[in-house]
């Protein structure tokens, strides 16, 4: 386990281990009732308060820091958010029927900010980017996978469409400033052809569209952002054969 | 959104250079995994403090200077003048 672990080049802390898997039962068992994903909510924010309790000390000064600089990045990102939410609804004849999904959106953009403001301070951009690149090529291959069981065909056209996330988390080492630029364009592409820009028309969180520019165009743009910051050397930042970064 | 805020605040100066690499190779090349076993810490933690990306508390400089046999003043340095 230990070996798979330096290979990602990250350790959680064993609480963060078991929020994680709370988290995942909570999905899974969501196909019984809705009301489990409520054990989603401890999975996620309980080992956090009872380190802040004092109840649970797993994690070193340095992980303690990030988790708590993500923190204050996440309420900034979310308080600015749902003041110009509110300032859109309050201002326009729009109705939010579904108030869950302003909900939902709300979740996702605190534990998304949180998330990538860790991995940031945790790893740096470079490698940050490489593996939010490397993460949704396995999670794009794996969707297609599992949804084309039954056709070959499709199962391998599919998963090819995984192939250029691999292309550019490749490229991302070698010349960041080339793959910031790509990304930047494919994000862009995304916004377009899944009619992202809608968000700014007169049903902005209608089909899901908050949460998908959230974590899809969110994470591809503000990867090319990181990489355009990037200078070639700081780049190629990777551990040498002794598990050891140079 | 939150990319801005990052690059925004990446700017920010580390004022703080470190010499933990040197001596922890003059330590009988000891690893960064072996120092932050003898310290308490994740590898992770030795490798940012090491490119400059994390600088640590008083009560950790001191265990490490204590295991690398030198004082916190070697292994950590004001960058720059003081008074400028």
């Amino acid at each position: 386990m230990d070996r798979i672990w330096k290979w990602i080049g990250w350790q959680p802390a064993w609480g963060t281990l078991v929020g994680f898997a709370l988290v995942i039962l909570s999905f899974v068992l969501t196909a019984v009732d809705w009301a489990f994903i409520a054990l989603a909510a401890l999975g996620t924010f309980g080992p956090g308060i009872l380190r802040e309790m004092g109840l649970l000390n797993d994690q070193d000064e340095f992980q303690r820091r990030a988790s708590r600089k993500a923190g204050y990045h996440a309420f900034l990102v979310a308080g600015l958010l749902s003041f110009f939410l509110v300032a859109y609804y309050r201002s326009t004849e729009s109705i939010l029927e579904e108030a869950d999904v302003i909900l939902e959106l709300f979740l996702v953009i605190l534990w998304f900010t949180w998330f990538f403001s860790s991995l940031l301070d945790y790893w740096g951009p470079a490698r940050t980017v490489t593996r939010i690149l490397i993460a949704f090529g396995v999670f794009w291959a794996l969707f297609n996978i599992l949804g084309n069981l039954t056709d070959i065909v499709a199962l391998f056209m599919q998963t090819l469409l995984a192939v250029p996330f691999f292309l550019l988390a490749w490229t991302a080492t070698r010349w960041p400033r080339l793959a910031g630029i790509l990304l930047i364009l494919a994000a862009i592409s995304f916004f377009f052809m899944f009619d992202l820009y809608k968000i700014f028309g007169p049903d902005p969180l209608a089909k899901g569209r908050g949460h998908v520019i959230v974590l899809f165009f969110g994470p591809l743009f503000t990867s090319g952002l990181l990489l355009l910051k990037k200078t070639e050397n700081e780049a190629v930042e990777e551990p040498s054969s002794q598990g050891e970064m140079s | 959104m939150y990319s801005l805020l990052y690059i925004v605040t990446m700017k920010t100066r580390h004022e703080i250079s470190n010499q933990v690499k040197l001596y922890r190779l003059r330590a009988g090349d000891m690893t960064q995994e072996q120092l932050a076993t003898s310290i308490g810490v994740t590898r992770q933690t030795i490798l940012s403090i090491e490119k400059g990306r994390y600088t640590p508390s008083v009560a950790l400089a001191l265990r490490m200077a204590e295991v690398l046999e030198t004082t916190v003043e070697e292994l950590f340095e004001l960058k720059g003048d003081l008074n400028g």
